[in-house]
């Protein structure tokens, strides 16, 4: 292994075995940041490359337009995805974000990038089957490569030292989604608070969890209880900490929700009141187990959950909209899915507008 | 005919390092157990001296702080339920090897 990067290289083919030994991938191949690629993709930006976006954490090395640019390079991205992997990023150096935290907690979260709006179909981005593992399209699986090798090569994200991650998750390698546009509700950004034709939103979860619809019947509130099951499950961090949650819904079951007159709003605040456990459900059991006396009250939930009875049922979040409601996938049978969040920590969601250049 | 390359991992400047944000409420009056993991180890140097410093950042932040130490017998043995009621009113273990 050596750390000395040179800045000339006399052989393309000596490339592969040259990033490994650099300790420059995660594992699997990159390509070599070229400086002519990495100046378009610069250009993609429309910003200087010296610009600093902001210090990437662990590591807490700056991170540049350029030294953005050279990941992306690495992933394969195009210039026209560049605006998607900076306004990213800025999403997760947000303080509330935690990026820190994020990246070397045991949990199995991880940033996933949300992309709404127009620039879905302007960068031809996956949005319906196999949406979660990029959907065929270089759009998706090079933006959150892009993001992945950003917080390798400048956060220093590696396993063991600093990530302690138990688990980790596939989506650790690429994690971004398109919102469909066939959905019947306005787009995510704008859903959540952001005016312009295309957004992105990020938000650190882990991988999704199927929700079939097996055995519910038609009526709207039947459907949102049978994904509640799957939010707030006993071993979730939702559940004992709250924070974020993602829920996903296929396009044809979100037609069937807004023929039947809900709005996302509606959505999640039926999500909200399903998703919910009972206090004694939750408690620790053996000798350590608490009683319901004040010292033994989560410090996480908010001071509306009364935690002096054993029959409250306490929400897996702490309002509806940190339920996070994406339309994806495919356009067949209605489907669900659940990406639980990290909890009260972090990696809360955050929302950016894009603006899509068209590419030369 | 070389190639031009650009370093992907940025710089780092050492007075850059910023701590994690806590979003939690720290609650009134917290205890806090330090389980020590041999009873020949607890006056050492060891995880009992770790304890303290730990106690002295943590009064830093949280004046009304309790602490509570109890140590195992043996190191290999499992602390028993008697003792883990001792700390049944902690907010918090920390448990740490003798050594």
């Amino acid at each position: 292994m050596t750390d000395i990067f040179l800045p000339t290289l006399g052989d393309l083919a000596d490339w592969p075995e040259l990033s490994y030994s650099l300790g420059l991938t995660d594992g699997l191949p990159v390509h070599p940041p070229l400086r002519a690629t990495v100046d378009a993709l610069v250009e993609g930006t429309g910003r200087a490359p010296t610009d600093v976006v902001g210090l990437i954490p662990p590591r807490d090395a700056t991170a540049t337009i350029e030294v953005i640019a050279a990941n992306a390079a690495m992933a394969g991205a195009r210039p026209e995805y560049m605006p998607v992997i900076v306004a990213a990023l800025e999403c997760m150096l947000s303080a509330r974000f935690n990026l820190r935290g994020v990246q070397v907690t045991t949990h199995g979260s991880w940033p996933l990038v949300i992309v709404s709006g127009d620039a879905v179909t302007q960068l031809s981005m996956a949005h319906a089957e196999s949406v979660f593992s990029g959907g065929g399209s270089r759009a998706n699986a090079t933006i959150g490569r892009a993001i992945r090798l950003v917080l390798w090569n400048v956060g220093g994200s590696i396993p063991g030292e600093p990530v302690k991650e138990v688990f980790g998750q596939p989506g650790r390698y690429s994690f971004c989604i398109g919102e469909s546009p066939h959905s019947p509700w306005e787009p995510l950004h704008r859903a959540r608070g952001v005016d312009a034709p295309s957004g992105v939103t990020v938000v650190a979860v882990e991988a999704p969890h199927s929700v079939a619809m097996w055995g519910a019947n038609d009526a709207p509130h039947d459907r949102l209880e049978w994904c509640a099951d799957v939010m707030r499950t006993k071993g979730s961090n939702n559940t004992h900490t709250m924070g974020d949650i993602v829920v996903c819904v296929n396009p044809s079951e979100a037609r069937g929700l807004a023929a039947n007159g809900l709005s996302r709003k509606d959505v999640q605040q039926g999500l909200f009141d399903f998703a919910r456990r009972r206090i004694d459900d939750l408690r620790p059991t053996g000798p350590m187990r608490p009683n319901n006396e004040p010292q033994h009250h989560y410090t996480w939930w908010p001071e509306w959950i009364d935690q002096t009875r054993d029959d409250t049922l306490v929400p897996c979040v702490e309002r509806p909209d940190d339920i996070v409601v994406v339309v994806c996938g495919a356009d067949s049978i209605p489907w669900w899915a659940v990406c639980p969040g990290w909890g009260h920590l972090g990696g809360f969601a955050e929302t950016r507008a894009v603006e899509i250049k068209e590419p030369k | 005919m070389t190639y031009q390359l650009v370093d992907p991992r940025g710089v780092v400047h050492a007075t850059a390092v910023a701590r994690a944000t806590r979003p939690g409420k720290i609650p009134r009056n917290p205890r806090i157990g330090f389980l020590i993991n041999e009873i020949n180890r607890q006056a050492g140097p060891d995880f009992y001296a770790y304890s303290l410093v730990i106690e002295d950042e943590m009064r830093k932040r949280i004046p009304d702080l309790e602490v509570f130490r109890d140590c195992k017998p043996v190191l290999s043995r499992p602390a028993d339920d008697a003792m883990l009621l001792k700390f049944r009113d902690c907010r918090g273990v920390v448990s740490g090897l003798a050594k």
